[in-house]
């Protein structure tokens, strides 16, 4: 683990360091200057240059009388340019995308949480009408394609006209990001309702049994006795949930917002270099996702309440007695 | 550990080695496997779209047809991403043609050969039915949105000419009407012909915009892609081009298909 935890950190302040590196120096002349001259190295490194026969075998002339010739470079080492274009060149893209991304993803996971926490509650309230509305939201909300749900919503409501262009720094269209944020955190409410749910019916109902027999009310035995268990089955696939937003976070292209993926594509589009590019935008949401999955790790440490109870084991307590 | 940097080295420069060009002419491979690969994008009224009964239609597929005639094989439609067509057809081996009104610039010509012209065409503003008097001049349009597909000539012209706005990119231009019709963004830019397709499928709901990008901003010839290094085809294709653009059935196609998409609203 704490491998895993070092490399997360550095990867972060990559990350951090690429925003920068975008914020302050990509647009220096002398900067794009060097960035452009490595580039060109890097490209030429293993290339071959041979002089342009025609058909016989006689060399071909420029206009001015040189000899024409042809530069064929090697594969690997124009890979490696290309990347370095795009990813130093275009990093303007690339770093409005990932911001786009995490606050889209963000706002996603903390109202998806939430409503799926009260989705969930609903779901196990013992009150027949909420039940049955849970149930229905959370077959339709898995049952359909997100894709469909976000074309459905943002094209045939009037949810995109309702919500006010607010001016907030670093949003770019406020409405549209809204709506992108609301469709996903719908959708993530229904995954993240059945993942409480199936964690809290997993835990042994004997300790539901034992805590009332022990005068704990139904909600007391809940909150005290079975959440604290039942979060050891919630976070990893919660945590699932949440790696799982951040890359469908990706859909809200068709409409137009820009993300990563958008971004991605635009490079693409206007270089035609496919490979590097998307295989930037593959290494960034690594990135991203990477430091999700550490996080919940480490609150699935730091939340494990199991049968035996302490964290620590038997053998050290009886030492610190001594 | 030593062992698999080797290994991966050695992977690398195999991989290095799949670079070799074929010795086949892209012509003999085409007529060889006996039909000829077309990639377009059908939603783009006259040039190509899906008709009534989900075939392919417009005046670009009728071209291809010519060109697979030429050769004497059969035509195959491939319908793809827009933006992804230059790339396949760059990555491909050479046999696959690329035509889905695609305009001739120099940044495409970098990556992929062109034919010659086969028809240039103005660019027309697409705005809510309204509106036309509203954005005629540039500073009407400065902090609007104004849209186009993402990879076309038409993002690159709001870009270059119209850069007090914002350009706001889509896959398609169904769904960018869609936000004309609802008033998020201010127009569309598209040819001539098929901004005129979509007003006259939108039941009214838009309409064009008297604004006029001036000559050297959009004039836009149109020409078939295929890939770099495969001379043979592009002569082809420039027979084609050239007989049915003097004998006038290029013009004639186009006009059916103008009238076509008229008619059916398509």
């Amino acid at each position: 683990m704490k491998m895993r935890k070092w490399i997360a950190i550095l990867l972060c302040l990559l990350l951090v360091g690429y925003v920068c590196y975008d914020a302050f120096l990509a647009k220096n002349p002398a900067v794009i200057e060097g960035v452009d001259n490595m580039i060109a190295n890097v490209k030429n490194m293993g290339s071959t240059t041979t002089p342009v026969v025609d058909g016989e075998g006689n060399p071909v002339l420029n206009e001015d009388g040189t000899q024409q010739t042809e530069v064929k470079y090697n594969s690997v080492s124009l890979f490696v340019s290309n990347f370095l274009k795009l990813s130093l060149r275009y990093s303007n893209f690339y770093t409005e995308g990932v911001r786009n991304t995490l606050i889209l993803a963000a706002l996603t996971l903390l109202l998806g949480t939430i409503l799926g926490t009260l989705m969930a509650l609903m779901r196990i309230s013992g009150f027949k009408p909420l039940e049955w509305f849970a149930t229905t939201y959370i077959e339709i909300f898995r049952g359909t394609p997100l894709m469909v749900q976000l074309l459905f919503i943002y094209y045939g409501t009037p949810l995109c006209n309702m919500i006010p262009n607010v001016d907030i720094p670093f949003i770019t269209d406020f409405p549209r990001m809204m709506t992108c944020v609301i469709v996903m955190s719908l959708n993530s409410c229904a995954y993240v309702a059945e993942i409480i749910r199936s964690g809290i019916q997993a835990v042994d109902g004997g300790q539901m049994e034992a805590a009332n027999s022990l005068g704990f009310s139904r909600g007391q035995a809940m909150k005290l006795v079975v959440l604290p268990q039942a979060v050891k089955n919630i976070l990893p696939a919660l945590g699932n949930e949440f790696i799982t937003v951040i890359k469908e976070s990706s859909i809200v292209i068709y409409v137009g917002v820009a993300d990563l993926m958008y971004r991605a594509k635009g490079v693409t589009s206007k270089t035609y270099i496919t490979l590097e590019s998307y295989l930037i935008a593959a290494l960034l949401y690594l990135v991203m996702t990477f430091c999700m999955s550490t996080f919940v790790g480490y609150l699935e440490r730091k939340l494990k309440r199991d049968l035996r109870g302490s964290r620590r084991p038997m053998m050290a307590r009886k030492e610190k007695k001594a | 550990m030593k062992k698999l940097v080797a290994l991966v080295l050695v992977a690398m420069m195999a991989l290095s080695c799949l670079t070799m060009a074929s010795a086949e002419s892209a012509v003999d491979m085409i007529k060889a496997a006996g039909q000829l690969v077309v990639e377009t994008e059908a939603t783009y009224p006259p040039y190509e779209y899906l008709d009534d009964n989900g075939n392919f239609a417009g005046c670009d597929i009728w071209l291809a047809q010519q060109i697979a005639d030429e050769l004497g094989v059969t035509l195959v439609i491939q319908d793809t991403a827009f933006d992804s067509i230059i790339t396949d057809v760059k990555n491909g081996d050479g046999t696959v043609l690329g035509i889905a009104a695609f305009t001739k610039t120099p940044e495409r010509a970098e990556v992929i050969d062109f034919s010659d012209l086969y028809e240039t065409s103005a660019q027309l503003l697409v705005v809510k039915k309204g509106d036309a008097d509203v954005y005629t001049t540039k500073e009407a349009l400065a902090g609007k949105k104004v849209g186009a597909q993402m990879g076309t000539v038409q993002s690159q012209l709001i870009e270059k000419a119209l850069p007090d706005s914002e350009l706001f990119e889509l896959e398609a231009y169904g769904p960018l009407s869609l936000e004309v019709k609802n008033g998020n963004i201010a127009g569309f830019v598209a040819d001539a012909a098929v901004a005129e397709a979509y007003v006259s499928a939108s039941e009214g709901t838009l309409e064009v915009a008297n604004f006029e990008f001036t000559a050297e901003e959009a004039s836009f010839g149109k020409a078939v892609v295929i890939k770099q290094g495969n001379q043979d085809l592009v002569d082809v294709v420039n027979a084609v081009i050239a007989k049915v653009t003097t004998d006038g059935s290029y013009q004639k196609a186009y006009d059916d298909a103008v009238a076509a998409t008229g008619e059916t609203g398509d």
